[in-house]
């Protein structure tokens, strides 16, 4: 694959650059518009990295869904406590 | 300058409405209620006292969990009643973060294929579960901070100061982390008959 830049002088990254980049692009941490288009060029036509962020985007779904512990009724009643006595 | 009941009613509402990411974060970080509930308890107290630091009100979540996770290292790590049995190595050695990487990219068509089959659905209805507990194996450094992303929705720059460390570490353990969390819900789904053939996708060979 060329990496010469496109009309929109977007320069192709490879598959390793595109996994690097992945997370940070899934929790929305490539925030630097460059980074993003490049990133998305490369999705855009490569299948095997399109598929993964695919299911990486289900997994950090998944995790997120997994969710958080209740706060035990016996913290909450200690928290309580602590914070009428400051 | 707010006073002392304006800022006591503010800083009680605010542990109410983060005291379930609070106690979450603490019983990922100790694995025991009682040591996580002594946690929160102990870094409530800690961050009432040094209230008059939080500069930016905005910084309410970062600065707490950076207290929590302080107290943690400080008075809890060390007695942390079980020890981590993860099966992973913990390496913040870049090679080994990019031949991960380079691993990851070795068409792994035949997860790909398993995740798009039929099977899929149960797959998912395990996976819920199989999810938090491969999050738990995780060594203590990605595991908090897939947990404080993931779960807890703070940024990356957020994170790095809740943890002390860039947040080009942060990235880095991400990734690692993620990595890691992938290759033993693989491993799971062979193991429940999900998948019958082939390796994780990290130990493709093609």
């Amino acid at each position: 694959m060329s990496k010469q830049p496109d009309q929109a002088g977007i320069e192709d990254i490879d598959c390793l650059e595109a996994i690097d980049s992945l997370y940070a692009y899934l929790d929305g941490e490539l925030d630097d518009d460059r980074s993003l288009a490049r990133f998305e060029k490369h999705i855009s036509h490569c299948r095997s990295c399109y598929s993964r962020s695919e299911l990486e985007g289900v997994l950090t779904e998944r995790i997120r869904q997994s969710g958080k512990d209740k706060t035990p009724a016996s913290l909450k009643s200690r928290l309580r406590t602590l914070m009428d006595n400051f | 300058m707010p006073d002392a009941t304006e800022m006591k009613a503010w800083f009680s509402q605010q542990i109410e409405e983060n005291s379930d990411s609070l106690y979450s974060v603490a019983h990922r970080l100790t694995r025991n209620s009682a040591d996580a509930e002594d946690l929160v308890a102990d870094a409530v107290a800690k961050a009432w006292s040094a209230l008059p630091t939080l500069e930016d009100r905005d910084r309410f979540r970062p600065w707490i969990f950076r207290i929590l996770h302080n107290r943690f290292i400080s008075d809890y790590r060390k007695k942390s009643i079980r020890p981590v049995e993860t099966g992973y190595e913990e390496s913040t050695n870049s090679d080994d973060n990019e031949e991960i990487s380079s691993l990851l990219i070795r068409q792994p068509d035949e997860f790909l294929n398993w995740w798009a089959n039929p099977e899929r659905a149960f797959a998912n209805d395990l996976l819920g579960e199989d999810i938090v507990a491969a999050i738990e194996r995780l060594p203590e450094s990605f595991r908090l901070t897939v947990v404080l992303i993931n779960i807890e929705g703070l940024s990356y720059d957020e994170t790095a100061e809740i943890l002390g460390v860039p947040p080009g570490t942060v990235r880095s353990r991400m990734r690692r982390g993620r990595t890691l969390l992938q290759k033993a819900l693989w491993q799971h789904a062979k193991e429940a008959g999900l998948i019958t053939t082939g390796n994780s996708p990290l130990e493709c060979k093609i």
